[in-house]
């Protein structure tokens, strides 16, 4: 019986319902939240993987600009590949060399596909979906038709970006921020404006907003009234925490974006001036507008959300970390309310820290040492996330599963990202460092060895839950340990290029800069000479990052492969869990069978304890699930006190 | 199976879920107009032209923020008689609230329609005039034997295809055109289709010949049979033809090389606003082609009135003022926008105005065409004259662009909220008569998000016609 059935006008004879949905609603226009985080978790990792793809693309014209990409006259030679290839992107790559117009098309697309189309869906909707009412030991979502219907405008939204690609004008070309009066006024002569990259990019912004936005009040207000018996505030795990404050981030930090979104169609497709100073000249000639509006407001509505949407995409991973950790130390989360209480100051501080990214826009001292102090201010609460994470494994004996792997990983690597990304925050080293390599480098590193890790995390921490199977070990090593190496051989040395004055924008990597390529230092001569041991003859200066870089995202890509081969044969293929709790593990999630039935629940539970109750002395397991009154038995219903009204109403 | 607190409230919370998701939805619409808002605060404090003030119809606006408080209210009482069990007053308040959305919109179609057939036209020394385009705004440009068609070489979003983007402006009978081969035809989608072909052949084998890694662009030239005149609105061309100009380009990238035969602009003016221009009293407006002296006086004495108007208001006694007047955007307007009621100024002198001035401006009233033509005058203004000219749309200035936004949304929320209201009324029968507590959840849920409506319209009423 469908879940829907309860949320319309049958409420009163679902007795005639009882019939299994077939496969397009079981699978397809599921309403069940089981499904619907599963399909926006292979979505996302889809996504990711695209993604990825354009990267390597952009990093091969970096490393070697002017060269046709390897392997191009094979993709030619494949009908219907050949043909794909060729519409999307072949026909702004002659003879395979990336030019310059296909290198932004492929810098926007990645950056708009990693975060709104890959991350944001893996990691908040995907995992919160799946694990979410699991864990708060609910069975299902408060709203499940809106779920779905989040699910499908996040679909056509994905698919809105991917078929932009495919348009006369290609794809759109100024960068994942699009910043007017460019944005506003770039490449208008169009047949019809409507059928054009950048048109299909607001408005599948608009998707992926409404999708976010049913999301986040779906899960907003599945956690305010839908937890089990027992469960109070501070015993709701983690995990949970921080998806809350995620979906208020998403519910309060994406409307502003749609607002930019919606002036700047505005601007392209009605002619408006809300971003268009007053003169502005393209050309040499007046354009046909109005002036008297401001691009600077442009970028207030824009990182009003992108600030905030910074922690949409690294709280998740701190969410799925407070339960890969206590499960593999098998040691209580060290700070659990502190870093509750941390989590929700970063939520409100990540709303006052917007305008550190328009530094170079001159604002005065006044306005930039405030936004340097609240700058400064949040990165007490991450500070605070981080540490609790690492002193939770001390003296713990670890199991060094692949989830634990990817999570240790995380730690320093997202302590490097947030290190680096410190001097930053200062008006005065931001000016010089501003649009270079160093910056790049630094959000990467919090997004990608950082949430990145995180969700590989939670893919082998709940894929036994999913499934019923547990993912390869030596497969998950085998994509561990490349990707660790990968990941650090692409952005370790952007911080180097970047301090170098390397621009985030040149799609030939600097070669054609002269001054690029005089510097070096210790390091590019250790790559040059590394690589000359194997006989390639790699510039000894600054340029020959580029290739080390390129390297290392070629690992990177070999390294995805176990995992992709793991993910999808697991499903059959997989060890079989030994019982519903395969990781003794101590959430409400894991009392449920495996994989967990529609409804979830087989008995009535009740939650009588906190949620990282591991190694308790004298229990005689290292374990004490939330739902147990004696190991192995659980609590009665009747053994929780009711928890007390509210002031009546009416 | 049933989802918890789907129809009673949670205990600790005191909330059924739906009401604790509309809160949440409301927490994000204001978030969203709170952007637009503040978008509007940063558009005018940061404006670098005179704000449009007191420019909307303050009654028209008025009754709607009267008909939707109403509505508020009467959501509300169909709400409190359901949980009553008074059906019959249940449903009479419901129907009447969706009928106020209905009256609002149909008010607000009024608003837009007038303005979509209002134009605004900057002329090049700031002065701006306003009034209507009786006849449209078409320019022609004739003498063209030649269409330079550019087809394409790699999928392009600007491609020949003058069968839509340039055949239809042709004025009088489409011509026959003769190709490069010689042969003649007349240009419609069969016979384009194989020139097309053929162009994109010859820039296919010229590629291999050259060894071009892709294939170029290639030109086709159509031969008119007689020079053919083009009349069409300039919004159809990719780039807005300059004075004078001797090419034109259309929209699909096809080309005509010609004379410019008529650029001007007709324009029936309703008002004269003075505030950007630097040198008020030798305003183009006043130019003897155009309004003339005696609408210039018309302007000094208005000028004159409001100064002494906002003395007297103002006046401190000792012959200064309590307020500055440079910082009032009404007084402003009150100087510097001079209205048109009349063909010719009120306070004037008429037959002398009329013998001094055969001119264009006092056209007579023979243009006129429905209501008003005829209380204005009519202005030929050169193409040379005209800085930027649009009706009041988006396109503007910054004030109608945040204006359409902001009632464009609300509009949509009021569309969007009567169709909620409307659903629950006259769709869930089967729910008033089983769990009429469950419908009457929806309905509280539903008038949560119609006060909200009404809230914003709150907002913008005094922001966009009072401020």
């Amino acid at each position: 019986m469908s879940a829907a059935a309860h949320t319309h006008d049958h409420a009163h004879d679902h007795a005639h319902d009882h019939h299994e949905p077939g496969f397009w609603g079981k699978y397809i226009f599921s309403t069940d939240h089981k499904t619907i985080g599963i399909q926006y978790a292979i979505s996302g990792l889809l996504f990711l993987l695209f993604g990825f793809f354009l990267m390597l693309l952009m990093r091969w014209s970096i490393a070697y600009p002017g060269q046709p990409i390897p392997g191009f006259q094979v993709i030619n030679s494949i009908p219907g590949v050949s043909w794909v290839f060729n519409e999307m992107i072949g026909r702004w790559a002659p003879g395979g060399v990336v030019n310059g117009e296909l290198y932004n098309m492929l810098g926007a697309m990645h950056g708009t596909i990693m975060v709104f189309l890959g991350i944001v869906p893996l990691g908040f909707a995907g995992f919160v979906n799946f694990v979410m009412p699991l864990q708060i030991g609910t069975i299902d979502m408060a709203f499940p038709r809106l779920n779905m219907w989040s699910y499908w405008l996040f679909f056509v939204s994905g698919i809105g970006m991917l078929a932009s690609f495919f348009l006369g004008t290609g794809s759109v070309q100024t960068g994942w921020t699009m910043y007017s009066p460019l944005a506003s006024t770039t490449s208008l002569a169009v047949t019809n404006i409507w059928l054009h990259g950048h048109t299909w990019w607001l408005l599948s912004m608009v998707f992926n907003i409404s999708a976010s936005l049913l999301g986040s009040v779906n899960v907003i207000t599945t956690i305010i009234n839908l937890r089990a018996k027992g469960l109070t505030w501070m015993r709701m795990s983690f995990f949970c925490w921080a998806m809350f404050i995620v979906a208020f981030l998403l519910l309060l930090a994406f409307p502003p974006l749609e607002v930019a979104a919606l002036l700047q169609l505005s601007d392209r497709v009605f002619g408006s001036s809300f971003f268009l100073p007053t003169g502005l000249m393209e050309g040499g000639q007046h354009l046909d507008i109005s002036g008297g509006g401001s691009p600077l407001l442009y970028q207030h509505l824009f990182w009003f959300l992108a600030h905030p949407e910074v922690y949409v995409l690294i709280l998740p991973a701190f969410a799925i970390l407070a339960e890969v950790i206590p499960a593999n130390t098998r040691r209580p989360l060290w700070g659990y309310k502190a870093m509750v209480y941390a989590g929700l100051t970063l939520g409100f501080l990540s709303f006052l820290v917007w305008a550190h990214h328009m530094y170079l826009t001159g604002m005065g001292t006044m306005m930039s040492t405030y936004f340097q102090i609240t700058t400064v201010l949040i990165s007490v609460p991450s500070v605070i996330l981080l540490t609790c994470l690492m002193i939770s494994l001390w003296g713990g004996s670890i199991r060094f599963t692949p989830q634990m792997l990817f999570a240790s990983a995380f730690l320093p690597m997202f302590g490097i990202g947030g290190l680096t990304g410190l001097p930053l925050a200062f008006t005065f080293i931001d000016l010089a460092l501003h649009d270079t390599y160093y910056v790049i480098g630094h959000f990467h590193y919090v997004v990608a060895p950082g949430t990145i890790f995180g969700l590989f995390a939670g893919v082998y921490h709940w894929y036994p839950k999913a499934t019923g199977r547990i993912m390869n070990d030596f497969l998950g090593k085998l994509h561990f340990w490349p990707s660790l190496v990968g990941m650090n051989l692409i952005f370790a040395p952007m911080f180097i290029q970047g301090m170098g004055g390397f621009h985030r924008r040149w799609y030939d990597g600097g070669k054609y800069f002269e001054q690029t390529s005089s510097v070096s230092n210790w390091f590019t001569e250790l790559t040059s000479g590394v690589f000359g041991l194997f006989g390639m003859n790699v510039p000894n200066n600054l340029l020959g990052l580029n290739v080390l870089m390129t390297f290392g995202a070629i690992i990177l890509m070999l390294g995805q492969v176990p995992f992709i081969l793991n993910f999808w044969l697991s499903i059959k293929g997989g060890k079989k869990v030994k019982n519903d709790n395969p990781w003794d593990c101590t959430t409400l999630e894991w009392a449920t069978p495996t994989p967990p039935p529609h409804g979830n629940f087989t008995f009535d539970i009740v939650a009588v304890r906190g949620p990282y109750e591991y190694s308790v002395p004298g229990l005689g397991q290292d374990f004490f699930p939330q739902w147990e009154s004696s190991p192995g038995k659980a609590a009665e219903p009747s053994a929780v006190p009711a928890a007390p009204a509210a002031a009546a109403h009416h | 199976m049933d989802i918890p607190y789907t129809v009673t409230a949670r205990p600790d919370t005191g909330l059924y879920n739906a009401k604790v998701g509309i809160w949440l939805f409301l927490a994000s619409e204001v978030m969203l107009f709170g952007g637009l808002f503040s978008s509007y605060i940063f558009l005018r404090v940061g404006a670098d032209y005179p704000w449009p003030v007191h420019e909307l119809n303050v009654t028209l606006g008025f009754v709607n923020t009267l008909v939707l408080i109403g509505s508020s209210v009467t959501v509300l009482l169909a709400w409190a008689n359901l949980k009553l069990r008074n059906i019959g007053k249940y449903k009479m308040y419901m129907v009447i609230t969706v009928l106020c959305a209905g009256a609002f919109m149909v008010n607000k179609s009024f608003e837009y329609k007038a303005k979509f057939q209002h134009y605004s036209v900057t002329l090049t020394d700031g002065t701006i005039l306003t009034g209507h385009l009786p006849h449209g705004y078409e320019i022609e440009f004739g003498d063209v034997t030649t269409l330079n068609l550019t087809v394409a070489g790699k999928h392009s979003a600007v491609d020949a295809d003058p069968v839509d983007y340039v055949v239809p402006y042709i004025k009088g009978e489409a011509p026959k055109f003769k190709t490069e081969s010689g042969e003649e035809i007349v240009l419609d989608k069969a016979s384009f289709k194989k020139l097309r072909a053929e162009a994109h052949d010859k820039a296919v084998a010229k590629a291999k010949a050259d060894g071009l890694k892709e294939t170029p662009n290639w030109n086709v030239k159509l031969t008119a049979a007689s020079p053919i005149t083009f009349v069409l609105p300039p919004s159809k061309l990719l780039a807005k033809p300059t004075p004078g100009a001797t090419a034109i380009a259309f929209r699909d990238g096809t080309t005509v090389e010609g004379k410019m035969i008529n650029d001007k602009m007709t324009l029936e003016v309703d008002g004269i606003d003075l505030r950007a221009t630097p040198d008020k009293e030798k305003s183009l407006a006043f130019d003897e082609h155009y309004l003339g002296e005696p609408w210039k006086k018309a302007f000094i004495d208005q000028r004159e009135h409001a100064i002494a108007e906002f003395n007297e208001k103002y006046g401190d006694g000792k012959g200064g003022t309590t307020r500055d007047p440079l910082k009032s955007a009404t007084h402003q307007k009150h100087m510097f926008f001079v209205p048109i009621h009349s063909a010719t100024p009120e306070v004037h002198d008429h037959a002398k105005a009329e013998g001094e001035h055969k001119a264009e401006a006092h056209a007579p009233a023979e243009h006129a065409e429905g209501g008003h033509g005829g209380h204005h005058p009519e202005v030929h203004l050169e193409r040379q004259h005209v800085h930027f000219f649009s009706n009041f749309t988006p396109k503007l200035n910054s004030y109608y662009a945040i204006y359409f936004v902001l009632t464009g949304l609300h509009g949509l929320h009021v569309v969007a909220g009567a169709m909620v209201l409307g659903y629950f009324v006259f769709f869930n029968g089967r729910m008033l008569r089983e769990d009429p507590e469950r419908l009457a959840n929806r309905v509280e849920v539903g008038g949560l998000f119609w006060h909200f409506v009404d809230l914003v319209w709150i907002f913008l009423f005094p922001l966009l016609y009072l401020l």
